[in-house]
């Protein structure tokens, strides 16, 4: 069989099992077994074991339950709540202020839970009934957890940067670095266009909801409150960017940061640290189990032939580079509208990577607007599954508002993606300034 | 009936420790490592262990909580054919365990077979401070094993087989949920 039709049948029936519900990692193992059985014979099993072993014990994927349990313990000894109150008062008294508010929310959950599912479900259930009883315009301010929750994958410390960087080794502290500007800037175009409606259309926020009187000394106590994690920050990106720890050292530096928040806060108990852990390891376990699941599917394509077959096309291909690039973007952009983030990265990466090569883009640069771009197809119509968790969270809401609510931000994540790729530097910057 | 539920406690009661010991050894990774930047770069005294206790407790994390993850029905899947089509919800949960059965005891004999390599040959880890490879590999094994009975658990719904935690009992699966 020619490399071309065994990759197109095997994606095919990957991405068929994926769509039956059955687990992800049942999905990979069903490929690769037959993979191997097919191309290598049953001598190779131990093959695939070996690789499941070498997976597990790659050290730089220990971030990810790291960072995971740093989200765990904020989210479960209350300082998440601590945090809130700070940024409430800092927001401000102005016209439109809930939108600024679940914008800066959503990015600043998203960041620590690096989950922008669980952002869509926690905000639709607990900000969105606020904001509407407030008077705020439903489709907006679905927009706005939209938005923010989609900033989740770039905006440090997060797990699919992590897992990127492994599979296609790239500096996984670069890649985390990259995604801090790029967030800001988004979080900030967002937070403009939704003051800019208001401005233009009144009648989106009330005009008597402007938030309480908050004096010079409330807003100084509200930043102090914001130093604990200031700290955190510190401990995670800053100890990255001074060179003084590794991403893996710097998320278990952040683990004691969030403990020492805690603690500080008096919220600190053993049962929230074992029901944290707990809770940590098993999200962690499975989100790397199908990581060691999939991760001989590169060696598979290798195998097959695919991998320099790609090369090969892609290089005697007269198409433009920025072509290419469009359509790597868009394939991701279009799939993640009906596939997991975490299954199709693992799908494309390999794919990609050859293909990259001879492209010769920026891998920092490349990675992290693929991050952002399949985080944008999970808020975009009419598959995106972060519109399915907040309407699971908002029941009453029709499924049309929420398919609406999304289309301003989707416009507007895409204007930054194209400024990125105008002007690398964005991406670039801060990478290149730390090495 | 006697003997099945007092199997199924015991792979259940397995399954506890194994969660147990998944969040113990997330813990020292996060200590360990934690220990290691101090020691570095404060005391200046780098230590030659913490990467490989490091990885080897990642091991430990990830596998010994998959049945865990498989008792509570927590592996990540997509579940947008069962939300748009929902009368093929009980087909497609019959589907997912069956293969849930079929694969995850096929990994679990492949890995037995590596673990047995592993005690045959004396094999080591290749680390500053070796040790035998079959204290990690075994994981694997019981990662797979414990998630395939699971699996085939839920094909068989009753008060016997339905999966119970004493560490985390509001998770427990309720009865007939295949």
């Amino acid at each position: 069989m020619e490399w071309y039709w065994t990759l197109l049948v095997g994606i095919m029936i990957l991405v068929a099992l994926f769509m039956t519900g059955a687990p992800i990692f049942l999905a990979f193992l069903i490929i690769i077994v037959s993979g191997v059985v097919m191309l290598l014979g049953n001598a190779a099993f131990g093959m695939v074991v070996n690789s499941i072993y070498e997976t597990a014990t790659t050290a730089s994927l220990g971030t990810v339950p790291l960072f995971i349990l740093l989200g765990e313990i904020l989210f479960r000894s209350g300082c998440m709540e601590v945090l809130l109150d700070s940024i409430d008062k800092l927001v401000g008294r102005l016209r439109g202020r809930q939108y600024v508010l679940s914008i800066t929310l959503s990015t600043v959950l998203g960041a620590l839970s690096g989950s922008a599912i669980a952002v869509g479900a926690m905000l639709g259930r607990s900000l969105l009934p606020v904001m509407r009883e407030r008077g705020y315009d439903s489709q907006l301010s679905i927009g706005t957890i939209l938005a923010g929750a989609c900033l989740a994958p770039i905006i440090p410390p997060s797990i699919l940067a992590i897992i990127v960087g492994t599979l296609t080794d790239v500096s996984i502290a670069s890649l985390l670095i990259a995604g801090v500007i790029p967030g800001l800037m988004l979080a900030g175009l967002y937070v403009a266009a939704c003051l800019i409606k208001v401005r233009l259309n009144p009648a989106l926020a009330p005009a008597t909801e402007s938030g309480e009187k908050v004096n010079l000394a409330g807003k100084l106590r509200a930043l102090v409150g914001l130093l604990p994690f200031s700290i955190i920050i510190f401990m995670v990106m800053g100890l990255i960017m001074l060179g003084v720890a590794t991403p893996s050292e710097s998320a278990a530096t952040g683990v004691l940061g969030a403990l020492m928040t805690a603690a500080y806060y008096r919220r600190l108990s053993f049962r929230m640290l074992f029901e944290a852990v707990g809770e940590a390891a098993l999200l962690s376990s499975v989100i790397l189990l199908i990581l060691c699941s999939a991760v001989m599917f590169t060696q598979l394509l290798a195998f097959t032939g695919a991998t320099s077959a790609l090369t090969e096309v892609v290089t005697s291909l007269d198409v433009n580079r920025w072509v290419m690039f469009f359509l790597m973007m868009l394939l991701p952009f279009v799939l993640c509208m009906f596939i997991d983030q975490l299954g199709l990265m693992l799908i494309v990466i390999p794919i990609y990577l050859p293909i990259l090569k001879v492209l010769d883009f920026d891998p920092v640069w490349f990675w992290l607007l693929f991050l952002l771009n399949i985080t944008l197809g999970a808020i975009t119509p009419p598959f995106g599954y972060v519109m399915f968790a907040v309407k699971a969270a908002a029941q009453d809401i029709p499924m049309g508002e929420i398919f609406k609510a999304s289309w301003l931000f989707v416009g507007l994540t895409l204007i930054g993606m194209m400024l990125m790729t105008v002007f690398p530097g964005i991406v670039t910057f801060l990478p290149r300034l730390v090495q | 009936m006697f003997l099945a539920r007092g199997l199924c406690r015991l792979h259940d009661a397995l399954t506890d420790a194994g969660y147990i010991a998944g969040a113990l050894a997330l813990s020292s990774m996060a200590a360990i490592y934690c220990y290691e930047v101090v020691t570095r770069y404060f005391l200046g005294m780098a230590t030659d262990w913490a990467n490989d206790a490091f990885s080897n407790l990642l091991v430990i994390t990830v596998f010994a909580m998959v049945p865990h993850a498989t008792r509570t029905g927590q592996h990540i899947s997509i579940s947008l054919l069962a939300e748009l089509v929902p009368s093929l919800r009980t087909a497609l949960r019959l589907f997912a365990a069956v293969v849930g059965v079929a694969v995850c005891a096929f990994a679990a004999w492949m890995s037995l077979e590596e673990n047995a390599r592993h005690i045959q040959m004396q094999l080591v880890t290749e680390q500053n401070h070796p040790i035998p490879k079959i204290w990690m590999s075994a994981w694997i094994s019981f990662g797979f094993v414990g998630a395939a009975l699971y699996f085939f658990r839920t094909l068989m719904p009753g008060e016997a087989t339905r999966p119970r935690s004493w560490i985390t009992p509001q998770r427990d699966v309720p009865v007939g949920d295949v």
